[in-house]
């Protein structure tokens, strides 16, 4: 008898048929992307920000990216295929729906990584007091600075400390789930350094740094995505005499 | 009394009285009690009468509740035909092996009977008193009847078990108490005295109840012989992990000041350590650090060099199993790239605790631009060389995910991956990507050669499109795919379909797919997705996707756990490490050292793919001798597994040595079902040979905590300590009633009418 799930089978075979010659004939590589999550609020206040982050993780790791980010709502299922998304505030964080918190609490429990990104951040700003608001309903972690030493501060470049648009804040806020930072908070408009027009040009000033704090930031949000892909392999024994050695110069 | 009964008493030499009433002793005490009521309520009664009719009412009465009584408890007398037997006094003469030993020019054995001829005068003496029983001891005590029987046959016990031995004579036993008990011995206990502690025989000598009389043989100081007396480790130690292994030397009438110790790995020395010998102190310990290199089972060796003079050479050497088990699994993952695949394969392996990871991933290729030095970085060099030569045999498996060799030079060290498989028996396994199998070149690489599948040459054999997985009867059966909740088919179906595929030109020989492609083909067969293979020693495991992580987060989405994958990669390091838990076969030896002559009994269990038991299946049994020169074959058997998967392999006449027991197994239907080893020892020192030197001193402890005696040389036998062991008993006992007639009954009425009649008469009624 032909049940649902063999309908549903041999429709995904067809389908795979179809698609198969084209996708060999392409450059069919596993590339990696980034969900950025809408909400009630200005989800997106940096449209080209993600992709410009892709282009430049592309060209400095090793690592395979689609050329744009996925938008998609929390609630969709399609989610739970994007391992790292992306949270832009600016402004209000409405309240999520049950189903985003439900979603979200479970995405992070196994294995996702949230990384929130607030445009006017801060300590005891709106930002900082609507992000804990949020996350109480999809962590149960409290909210807590990074330590420098962390691993996400040499996932891939050794930095000194978060970077961004602002030097709002001097930390990373995080949330920890099973020893790995599942949500890292950013104060500082990430997505303000990174954003650049299809002209070329920077969107926004980087203050009061400049180039160099853009660069940083750049650096910051691909130490994120390395650590989103390796976790605390940075840490593992036989990388930190290397580190500790460059540490010292 | 016994003539008085006549014809009744014959046959019986003593008698008694005896009640015999059936009536309980509660109600006998009532009565008792009424009767003395009845007395007392009569002479209160008779206070007006004169003093003789008081008197003879109240002697009426008393007569009269004497006779109730009387009748009531119905005495009698009990006829006895008793027997005084006589106490035993035992003779145990020590017939172990041991005895047989030379003692100066003389043999212990011919000491014992010199012994037994000091002795055996008085005890003839004796005999008119107590019975005298006689023993040969060795694992027990064997009674003999007559003197001579006592040292005919030459000692040949191959155990020395002194408190069993006394245990079996004790009265305890079922026998008749003891006046003594001589014991001929050199003492060279091996089973529970070995140890030389008299105090552990203490409830055996007290249960005796008579004193031993310690008669020892043999001489210490002319006992010559250096000894292996005991290795002390465990069963089983971790690879890679130092374990200590303590063995402990026996030198007596050595002079040396020390004795070199070696410890052996086959025919390989491991080390070799001195053990200073105290002339006060006979036992010397060598202590030795072995860190084993591979997992298996071993027998090491511990020997000490044969000297002139010695007694014994057999007891020279010990050989001693050790099973080598893994501690945790050491992984080598190395990814081209990071990935999502990549990182929830981490996530599992980091998470295990059985795991020890090692994880090398390719961050940045010669082609990607960094912007900043190489100080800004926290990337280190891919240290090729240092794992893929000298490192690698410290790993259990390797795992190359989606991983391109070429731009690392790594063509040189390929060869070292193959060995590694075939060789040293690791686990490969290959994670497909577009920078595994056939896209990075390995096809044709020594690499290939273990891989479960075939590699095309051409380019571009890397797909993506959404598939759902098909699987095989292989794989419906395999452990790799038992990931829980049911049946593996429907487990499959909700998992969320697949997207990259690694296209290859075939199977290779020998290899077994688990799941496939629901329509590319690999030739002539539907192309493989999860296919396995044994190669040499090692097992290889080729996953051509680089999806398995959408079994974890992506299966939530779906309604799922997000186990499967976890599961399915805890199966697949098992297996790849051989787990004994999923061996398909396994042998076992009923002992792990067997006493020389004896046979060897070894039971092969073989389970089919869905790991039950697997009756009619072909197994081949080969049994090596293990030695220096090289391993020979001692024996080798074949059988057919029973309804239980079992079969049962005995093999007799081994020679002493170490030997490893290698089985494998064929199904009915032709299928290699694995195989699986065991080692063992035949011993060369039996365990008289072990523990030979004369133990006077441990007959003497035992004789002090009977209160018995030490006897050496020519004694007055009738003077050393002995109890009265007589005892008397009943061998016959008849019981006759004493008032069991009408006159008692007569007589009660008589006197109870008299008094009755005397009472109305004198007006007291």
């Amino acid at each position: 008898m032909l049940t649902r799930r063999h309908f549903n089978q041999l429709l995904l075979t067809a389908c795979g048929a179809t698609l198969a010659g084209a996708a060999a004939a392409e450059d069919a590589v596993n590339r990696l992307t980034i969900a950025q999550l809408k909400h009630g609020g200005g989800w997106n206040p940096r449209p080209t920000a993600l992709r410009r982050l892709l282009w430049e993780l592309s060209k400095r790791t090793s690592v395979e990216v689609e050329a744009d980010a996925q938008a998609i709502e929390p609630c969709d299922r399609a989610l739970f295929k994007l391992p790292l998304s992306y949270l832009a505030v600016d402004g209000a964080l409405p309240p999520l729906a049950a189903c985003a918190q439900s979603a979200l609490r479970s995405y992070l429990a196994h294995g996702g990584t949230l990384v929130i990104d607030g445009v006017s951040g801060g300590r005891g700003s709106p930002f900082e007091r609507a992000v804990r608001a949020a996350l109480a309903g999809v962590a149960s972690g409290e909210l807590q600075p990074v330590p420098r030493d962390h691993v996400i501060y040499k996932s891939f470049y050794m930095l000194d400390g978060p970077a961004g648009r602002t030097a709002a804040c001097p930390d990373l806020d995080a949330v920890h789930i099973d020893n790995r930072l599942a949500v890292v908070v950013s104060h500082n408009d990430l997505g303000g350094a990174w954003a650049r027009s299809n002209l070329g040009l920077w969107e926004h000033e980087v203050e009061p740094g400049g180039a160099q704090q853009r660069e940083r930031a750049f650096r910051l949000g691909i130490n994120l995505v390395m650590y989103a892909l390796c976790l605390d392999y940075k840490e593992d024994q036989v990388h930190i005499p290397f580190i500790l050695k460059k540490r010292r110069r | 009394m016994l003539q008085l009964l006549g014809q009744a008493a014959q046959g019986f030499n003593d008698w008694r009285l005896c009640v015999m009433s059936s009536l309980p002793a509660p109600w006998l005490a009532a009565l008792a009690l009424a009767l003395a009521a009845s007395l007392v309520l009569s002479a209160l009664a008779l206070r007006r009468a004169s003093l003789a009719g008081r008197g003879v009412l109240v002697a009426l009465r008393l007569v009269a509740a004497l006779l109730i009584g009387a009748i009531l408890l119905e005495p009698g007398v009990e006829l006895r035909s008793t027997v005084h037997e006589r106490g035993r006094l035992a003779v145990l003469v020590d017939a172990s092996a041991s005895m047989a030993m030379a003692d100066g020019d003389l043999t212990r054995w011919q000491r014992a009977a010199e012994r037994w001829s000091d002795l055996a005068p008085g005890l003839r003496r004796l005999a008119e008193s107590v019975d005298i029983e006689l023993y040969r001891v060795a694992e027990s005590a064997l009674p003999v009847a007559g003197e001579s029987a006592l040292l005919q046959a030459p000692p040949n016990g191959q155990r020395s078990d002194l408190l069993a031995a006394l245990a079996a004579i004790a009265p305890d036993a079922g026998k008749r108490p003891l006046a003594a008990v001589a014991l001929i011995s050199d003492g060279a206990d091996n089973a529970d005295l070995q140890s030389g502690d008299p105090e552990r025989g203490r409830p055996v000598v007290e249960a005796l109840r008579a004193p031993l009389w310690a008669v020892p043989v043999g001489d210490p100081k002319r006992f010559r012989d250096l000894a292996i007396e005991e290795v002390v480790a465990d069963d089983f130690a971790f690879v890679r992990n130092e374990i200590e292994i303590e063995v402990a030397v026996s030198a007596h009438g050595i002079e040396a000041k020390s004795v070199p110790v070696t410890l052996r790995d086959g025919g390989q020395v491991i080390a070799v350590v001195n053990a200073a010998i105290d002339a006060a102190r006979p036992t010397a310990r060598a202590s030795f650090r072995f860190t084993p290199a591979a997992t298996g089972k071993k027998l090491l060796v511990a020997e000490v060099p044969v000297l002139a003079g010695e007694a014994v050479v057999e007891n020279n050497q010990r050989a001693f199993a050790l099973k080598v088990i893994r501690d945790r699994i050491r992984v080598l993952q190395v990814a081209g790239r990071p990935s999502w695949d990549e990182r929830f394969l981490r996530v599992f392996l980091k998470a295990n605790p059985s795991v020890d990871l090692i994880s090398f991933f390719i961050l940045r290729s010669a082609s990607d631009q960094s912007g900043s030095s190489s100080d800004e970085l926290s990337l280190i060099p891919f240290p090729t060389e240092e794992l893929f030569t000298r490192e690698l045999k410290t790993f259990d498996i390797v795992i190359l995910q989606n991983f391109n060799y070429r731009p690392y030079q790594m063509g040189l060290y390929l060869q070292n991956v193959r060995d590694f498989v075939t060789e040293q028996g690791g686990g490969l396994a290959m994670i497909g990507g577009d920078l595994s199998f056939s896209e990075a070149g390995y096809g044709g690489t020594p690499i290939a050669e273990v891989l479960p599948v075939q590699l095309g040459s051409a380019p571009r054999q890397y797909r993506r499109a959404p598939y759902q997985l098909e699987l095989t009867p292989i794989g419906r059966q395999h452990p790799i795919l038992d990931l829980g909740r049911g049946e593996v088919g429907s487990v499959l179906g909700r998992l969320p379909p697949l997207s990259g595929l690694n296209l290859v030109a075939g199977v290779a020989d020998g290899a077994q797919v688990l799941l496939t492609h629901p329509f590319e083909r690999a030739g002539r067969d539907r192309a493989p997705v999860v296919a396995v293979r044994e190669v040499g020693r090692g097992r290889s495991l080729a996953v051509l996707t680089d999806d398995t992580w959408y079994w974890s987060l992506p299966d939530v989405a779906s309604g799922g756990r997000g186990v499967a994958h976890r599961q399915f990669w805890a199966n697949a390091l098992r297996w790849l490490i051989r787990d004994p838990a999923l061996s398909r076969v396994r042998l076992e030896s009923a002992r792990r050292s067997y006493d020389p002559g004896a046979e060897a009994e070894l039971r092969v269990r073989t389970v089919d793919a869905a790991y039950r038991p697997l009756a009619a299946a072909r197994v081949t049994l080969q049994v090596v001798r293990e030695q220096a020169g090289g391993d020979r074959t001692a024996a080798e058997r074949s059988a057919i597994t029973d309804a239980d998967g079992e079969a049962a392999l005995r093999i007799p006449d081994l020679a002493p040595g170490n030997y490893r027991a290698m089985a494998s197994a064929v199904a009915d239907d032709g299928s290699a079902l694995g195989h699986d080893d065991d080692v063992f020892i035949v011993s060369a020192a039996r365990p008289e040979q072990t523990a030979a030197r004369p133990r006077p001193e441990l007959l003497a402890a035992l004789a002090r905590m009977s209160n018995g005696a030490l006897v050496s040389g020519a004694v007055e036998v009738e003077q050393l300590p002995r109890r009265d062991a007589r005892v008397e008993r009943i061998s016959r006992a008849k019981r006759i009633p004493l008032w069991d007639n009408l006159w008692s009954v007569l007589a009660l009425c008589a006197i109870a009418g008299s008094e009755w009649w005397l009472r109305r008469r004198w007006g007291f009624a």
